[in-house]
């Protein structure tokens, strides 16, 4: 007789407790780092234009609605509403950001990163891009761990049960 | 495949949710931000000159005839060799650590420095001017698109390198 596997026990059980490790550590990333850009929209706007990946057209209007949507998707992500939509567009962004940062490294454009803070550091001060674009590659790693979950993993375990 | 369709719809309604709380505290606050603004190098110097101002090119034409400033060419080294300002010296962006103690060496804090890229868009003269400023120079203009606009105006140009002599006046 083929066994259900009875969540909350078993792999399913460490399944769970690491999806919620996911969530805790993206959830409240992902407010840390809205709050600064919600502060100072406009160093915000000046991060967003340095990438030169934007027109201007689409500077302000992202300096002003992406904080919002991190601080919503790590509430989200935190309290658990919204799970399939939140993780989703939270590994839609966290591949958009990392794809930005990969372009402008390539193209020898080595800027701040602005990921969590809006001070423009330059000189000695500033970590080399490479160094985020490692930083992010690893956030990435929870990200695709909880869309797994929440789109795969969860339907599948619903069907079993 | 339902829960790809739920997820879409999901992640549309937090992101209109997240437009309406930005563009509502935006425009409640008094810090706002416009919501279309001209990124220019042009506007954006006119309405902040912080660390640097911009320059003319009638301006800029004088400095160089009378050795009154020093210009400083962030474009790369290969665009630099095959053609500059006259009285111009290479501090390309992507190298720019490897050479900047060399190019300020002799440059005293109070001179006057010019900086230029090329196009209207390029933003290495900013880098440049920027990294300057944190340097301690604070007289440090911009000319916006300067290499285009200097031989545009056939001022004179050179391929000599003035790498190693400080212009001064």
């Amino acid at each position: 007789m083929k066994k259900i596997p009875i969540p909350g026990n078993g792999r399913m059980g460490w399944i769970r407790v690491v999806s919620m490790l996911a969530r805790l550590i993206l959830g409240f990333l992902f407010i840390y780092a809205s709050i600064e850009k919600i502060i100072h929209p406009g160093q915000f706007a000046e991060v967003i234009h340095n990438y030169q990946i934007l027109p201007d057209l689409l500077i302000n209007p992202t300096a002003i609605i992406l904080p919002w949507l991190e601080l919503i998707l790590g509430a989200f992500l935190l309290i658990g509403i919204w799970l399939p939509g939140a993780v989703f567009l939270t590994n839609l962004l966290l591949v958009l950001f990392l794809g930005a940062m990969v372009f402008n490294l390539t193209r020898g454009l080595d800027i701040h990163c602005g990921c969590f803070s809006t001070t423009v550091d330059l000189g000695d001060a500033a970590a080399p891009m490479v160094w985020y674009v490692i930083r992010d590659s690893l956030f990435i790693v929870p990200g695709i761990f909880l869309l797994w979950h929440t789109l795969h993993y969860r339907e599948t375990a619903k069907a079993i049960e | 495949m339902r829960i790809w369709f739920h997820s879409w719809r999901q992640g549309i309604w937090i992101f209109l949710i997240a437009m309406l709380l930005g563009l509502g505290f935006n425009e409640l606050r008094s810090d706002g931000v416009a919501l279309f603004a001209d990124w220019s190098t042009e506007a954006r110097l006119a309405e902040d000159p912080g660390e640097f101002t911009l320059v003319s090119l009638e301006e800029a034409r004088m400095l160089c005839s009378m050795k009154n400033a020093v210009f400083v060419d962030a474009r790369t080294s290969e665009a630099y060799r095959q053609g500059h300002i006259l009285c111009a010296q290479n501090l390309p962006w992507e190298s720019m650590e490897e050479h900047m103690d060399r190019i300020t060496a002799g440059i005293p804090l109070e001179e006057t420095i010019i900086v230029y890229c090329d196009g209207e868009d390029c933003m290495l003269s900013e880098y440049v001017a920027r990294e300057l400023f944190y340097r301690g120079y604070d007289n440090i203009k911009v000319l916006v698109n300067g290499w285009t606009k200097w031989l545009e105006a056939g001022l004179p140009i050179g391929p000599e390198s003035v790498d190693d002599t400080t212009i001064s006046g």
